[in-house]
């Protein structure tokens, strides 16, 4: 299962997890507000792509477009810190 | 499902929001698909990644350090769960502690006494951890006359099985906190399960949803949230189809 193989916090000290989460907090900065605030109703407050078209009165497809989008940025962001 | 349906749905499948009809056709489609697959390890690290941006979790303090250590191997061992993330950090160690007294069911389970005795030992546990859970509330959270801890006995709707309690604290100048438990929910229950509060006319706060109910055939909610839960009156768990399973009338406790 590809989202089940990620233990984050599996067989590390809290020291690297201090450490992982400084660096996911700093490919958080490259999105925009818009971006970081859509992704956090989604991942942190569970909401679905219809439930996000139907809060903001903007079309499903928009929704799940910019969503994508902002992932691909993150990870993006993520990718360049460690190799820069 | 074809590539261009599928792709529509991985930003919400690695995420986890899917309905899990729409997450099989989905998995299906990426046993055979390659690209497909591509797109949607590189959305599950974007995933990751925010899971890892979550405050970190400590258990609370005074715990027996064997406890300690077995709250953070069953954490450990849980893939990042998005319940488990979103989760704050003072809600999750409220969290913990509702997670230690699921040590002890696990032994009342292991028991396999007859089930009535069952249901009755998890109605049990389930109030002490209750009790244990407002004390801890009201030990650390409450700090002045504006800070008010209600409560609610949740109680199955339609005859049904099942229960529950709901704490909502709400706190002047912080973030608002729920904690809601429930147990013994029917087998055949639609998920997800949605959690509500509401005050009955204008207000309808979702502080959760749920997509799997654990090994008591129930969930522990921890919420922290930046709405005002001040003027909710009622707790509701309703199921896929909107259906009220369980519901309580929210009180504040008397001291």
């Amino acid at each position: 299962m590809l989202t089940d193989e990620v233990p984050e916090l599996a067989g590390v000290d809290e020291e690297d997890a201090i450490l992982e989460r400084d660096a996911a907090l700093r490919a958080l900065e490259v999105l925009t507000d818009a971006e970081r605030t859509l992704l956090s109703r989604a991942y942190f407050r569970g909401m679905t792509a219809r439930e996000i078209s139907e809060a903001d009165s903007i079309p499903l497809g928009t929704v799940k477009t910019r969503l994508r989008a902002a992932m691909i940025k993150l990870r993006r962001a993520n990718l360049d810190k460690e190799r820069p | 499902m074809n590539c261009l349906a599928v792709r529509e749905h991985l930003p919400e499948h690695a995420m986890s929001l899917l309905t899990s009809r729409e997450r099989s056709a989905v998995d299906r489609h990426l046993a055979t698909c390659a690209a497909c697959r591509k797109e949607a390890e590189d959305l599950a690290e974007a995933s990751a990644l925010l899971g890892r941006t979550a405050p970190l979790v400590e258990p609370p303090a005074g715990l027996p350090d064997e406890i300690v250590a077995s709250v953070h191997r069953s954490m450990a061992k849980q893939p990042a769960t998005r319940r488990r993330m979103r989760v704050t950090a003072v809600a999750a160690s409220l969290a913990a502690v509702i997670a230690v007294a699921g040590l002890g069911w696990g032994a009342v389970m292991a028991d396999r006494a007859d089930e009535a005795e069952e249901r009755a030992d998890r109605a049990d546990r389930a109030r002490q951890t209750a009790i244990a859970t407002e004390q801890l509330l009201r030990d650390r959270f409450i700090s002045g006359p504006r800070d008010v801890l209600s409560s609610a006995t949740l109680a199955a709707q339609d005859g049904g099985p099942g229960g529950g309690w709901a704490f909502v604290l709400t706190r002047q100048g912080q973030a608002d906190l729920t904690l809601m438990r429930a147990f013994d929910l029917p087998a055949d229950v639609a998920m997800p399960l949605r959690v509500w509060l509401t005050d009955g006319a204008q207000v309808r706060v979702l502080v959760g949803r749920v997509r799997e109910l654990d090994s008591e055939r129930g969930f522990e909610q921890a919420e922290q949230t930046g709405v005002d839960l001040g003027s909710v009156a009622m707790a509701v768990v309703k199921d896929a189809e909107g259906h009220a399973v369980l519901a309580g009338e929210i009180t504040p406790d008397g001291d």
